[in-house]
């Protein structure tokens, strides 16, 4: 996530989508989650809103993993 | 570090486990020690906006733990003064210290009365001991 928010399961996603798990990270301190969108917006780096209880908080696609150890 | 088990008896509680340190016609607002502890660890704090109006008995924001989203009911009707920023930067302050750098908002009485409808330390523990 891009704002502080945490997305959680079943949060629609604005473009059409939604979340399908989402919890808050503690090594990134961001939420991070996964979730369908529509294919034709699925590239990484894309910006999405998801709406955190009436609220569109954004995000952004990013590639898997989401969090990889350095070292 | 979590803080341990307290409830200080100059405050005033509602039922639904906030908190309320009364200074004059203004007051700070937060959650008890028992709500934190029920949450865990802390990780967002929705705070209301500065200048907005909160109503007693009703939600003004949200705390959210790594398992769980829970509303914060007001127990005082006023306007929002302050938002402790040091939550929102750092929400699990309010697991550290719910009382003191953990309070969530300070408010402007709209009803000074309604805080004789709060509870003391001794009936929130009541309370706390029916759960």
């Amino acid at each position: 996530m891009e704002e502080k928010a945490v997305p959680r399961q079943g949060m629609p996603i604005d473009g059409g989508g939604e979340v399908t798990s989402g919890t808050h990270s503690p090594m990134l301190d961001v939420g991070i989650g996964m979730g369908y969108v529509p294919a034709a917006r699925a590239a990484p780096g894309n910006e999405l809103a998801i709406d955190v209880r009436g609220k569109a908080r954004k995000g952004r696609i990013v590639k898997k993993p989401i969090y990889k150890r350095e070292g | 570090m979590a803080a341990a088990e307290s409830y200080p008896d100059d405050l005033k509680y509602h039922r639904d486990h906030d908190w309320a340190r009364v200074e004059g016609d203004e007051a700070v607002l937060g959650i008890t020690w028992f709500a934190q502890d029920a949450l865990g660890e802390l990780v967002h704090f929705e705070a209301p906006t500065v200048g907005s109006t909160v109503e007693k008995d009703t939600s003004y924001g949200e705390v959210e733990s790594v398992k769980a989203v829970s509303d914060v009911t007001a127990p005082l009707s006023g306007e929002v003064l302050a938002v402790n920023q040091a939550v929102v930067d750092a929400p699990e302050t309010v697991n550290e210290d719910p009382y003191r750098s953990g309070w969530l908002i300070r408010v402007r009485l709209t009803d000074p009365s309604e805080i004789d409808s709060l509870l003391d330390v001794e009936s929130y523990k009541q309370v706390l001991a029916e759960q």
